[in-house]
């Protein structure tokens, strides 16, 4: 067990080693001494796991591993973002006074912003128009690409709604889908939107 | 036909306007309990906290506009039913205030008539992302402000009284008042700012960015203990510190991890009067307790039960109240001893007030063995 641990933390060190350049020069390097070597750097969105050393008094049953569910609104493909980006740390609102980042997210107006949170495989969004800021745009919707630019969907375990308990797998635009922290492109873009590149990674124009 | 047509016509546009003007939007509020108690930690372990009720407005707020309304006066701004994004909160005389970040307010919830409104959203008191609130001795309530840059202090029916604050290098986190200073965290500088109360000039300036004891790294909470010392929650040192009031660190406990004694993310932060020290784990979702040395005791959040009864999401603050348990009498399980309550906000999710009550379960008289 310990083993599989250690090389899951291997092939995740391997990962954010390729990649963590981009946090270490950028705004999301929030250490205080910029500790790369300690994983300083990596800490506030990659929690290290800690031993048994330290039980609670009072709740022996819940003493070694604290699991938490997902439930949310939002997936974990934006959920970490949104612990940073609190109005405190990190900025929260939008362009628009009494609007947060999550009203643009999980509003149905898709006229202001992309939305996050929402299910990609809804097939009635497929095809038609869809609003975009000043009218409607016609196209249609496909998967996005698995290959450059790599847009990744998170899928979300949800209620189907109709009162049995079934549970439907979605899969959802998140914050991650288009963002990286990993990075240090403009907007911490996946890949550049030159062109509108990577919103015509899944909108095309064609029928 | 024509004239009865347009005769009827003016009569349903005067009713409309009428009921338009007459139907006030019911701005009132309502506290959502639990069929069954929800106790932290679970049975069978001795219960410590129970979950009492969530606070939300009623979902009867603007009525719905009809088609003729709609062609006659245009689309009607919707009223905003809930509250956007709590971070701070606070509980005086029977009434919750919560800091709506979202909605550049602070909602006031007056929980004995169950009504509501909102103050700091006009004039020179205008807010723009309030975070952390507190309420001084002498009834003033100061309001840390992050776009503003400025901590505001309003008499409790909203009037606007005065700011504190530096031009530049400034966000503030936290404010707290104690004795003739008023605290303030700046996350920005990542220290804490001593002002004088009556002259509001800057007397000194608390620690400095960085990792040893009194530095620290984006501190986003801290809270007054019984002692007169302040617990800062030291957010990416991921830990906890004990300091007087000259910044001088007595005690730091915590560190980066997932198991009980370490942060994922630590935020909102309070003491009960025994020293019982309650940290939010933002990341983690829950609620930390620990005893005066800083040892581990307890959780409670999480996803909540099954139907997410006292769950929390990205949890960001957490007080604790000796004065008003009795507002929430009616959902405190007979079996179970309250002694105070807590309220923890949550900045996403469908609860975003949750309240909670600390205390044991009532002595049952077991037979004893001889």
């Amino acid at each position: 067990m310990s083993r599989i641990v250690i090389l899951a933390m291997m092939f995740v060190g391997a990962v954010s080693m390729a990649s963590f350049g981009g946090v270490a020069d950028g705004p999301h390097n929030m250490s205080a001494d910029y500790d790369i070597a300690n994983g300083e750097v990596c800490k506030p969105c990659h929690i290290p796991h800690g031993s048994t050393e330290d039980d609670y008094l009072w709740a022996q049953q819940d003493g070694v591993a604290i699991a938490v569910r997902a439930d949310a609104s939002l997936g974990h493909g934006s959920l970490l973002c949104m612990s940073c980006h609190d109005g405190v740390t990190a900025i929260s609102q939008s362009d628009t006074p009494g609007e947060t980042l999550a009203d643009h997210a999980l509003g149905t107006d898709l006229t202001k912003d992309h939305p996050v949170g929402v299910d990609y495989g809804d097939s009635s969004r497929r095809a038609g128009t869809v609003p975009v800021r000043g009218g409607r745009m016609e196209g249609i919707l496909v998967d996005p690409p698995a290959t450059s630019p790599y847009l990744p969907l998170f899928s979300h375990e949800v209620d189907d709604g109709t009162g049995t308990g079934t549970m439907v797998t979605e899969h959802r635009i998140e914050c991650s889908t288009c963002h990286t922290p990993h990075t240090d492109a403009d907007s911490l873009l996946r890949a550049p939107n030159t062109g509108s590149a990577l919103c015509v990674a899944c909108h095309t124009s064609q029928k | 036909m024509a004239r009865t047509f347009s005769a009827a016509i003016s009569i349903l546009i005067i009713c409309l306007a009428v009921a338009g003007c007459a139907s006030p939007v019911r701005d009132d509020i309502q506290a959502v309990a639990t069929k069954d108690p929800v106790f932290f930690p679970p049975a069978p372990e001795e219960p410590r906290i129970q979950f009492l009720c969530n606070l939300k407005r009623s979902e009867d707020t603007a009525p719905e506009a009809g088609w003729l309304e709609r062609f006659i006066v245009g689309e009607r701004p919707t009223a905003r039913k809930t509250i956007v994004k709590p971070y701070g909160v606070a509980i005086r005389d029977g009434k919750v205030y919560v800091a709506d970040s979202g909605d550049s307010c602070i909602v006031v919830m007056d929980m004995r008539n169950k009504r509501r409104k909102t103050l700091g959203n006009t004039g020179p008191g205008k807010l723009k992302m309030p975070i952390n609130i507190f309420f001084a001795e002498d009834g003033l309530l100061y309001v840390a402000d992050t776009v503003r840059n400025q901590v505001l202090v309003y008499r409790p029916d909203g009037t606007y009284v005065t700011a504190y604050g530096e031009t530049k290098d400034f966000r503030p986190a936290d404010v707290l008042v104690y004795g003739e200073e008023v605290f303030v965290l700046n996350i920005k500088e990542h220290n804490i700012k001593v002002y004088d109360k009556k002259t509001r000039k800057l007397k000194r300036t608390l620690g400095a960015r960085g990792v040893e004891p009194g530095e620290y790294n984006y501190p986003s909470n801290f809270a007054l203990d019984s002692d007169g010392h302040i617990l800062v929650s030291d957010m990416l040192n991921f830990r906890v510190q004990k300091i007087d009031v000259t910044g001088t660190p007595l005690l730091q406990f915590g560190k980066a991890g997932d198991t009980p004694g370490r942060f994922a993310l630590p935020k909102g932060i309070a003491v009960d009067r025994e020293g019982i020290v309650y940290v939010v784990d933002n990341k983690m979702r829950i609620v930390k307790l620990f005893n005066k040395e800083g040892r581990a005791l307890m959780h409670f959040g999480g996803a909540g039960d099954e139907d997410g009864n006292g769950g929390l999401l990205l949890p960001a603050q957490v007080i604790v109240d000796y004065d008003n348990l009795e507002l929430f009498r009616e959902y405190i399980a007979p079996s179970f001893d309250a002694q105070y309550l807590i309220l923890v906000t949550s900045q996403y999710g469908k609860n975003k007030v949750s309240v909670f009550a600390f205390g044991t379960s009532k002595v049952v008289a077991q037979p004893t063995e001889q």
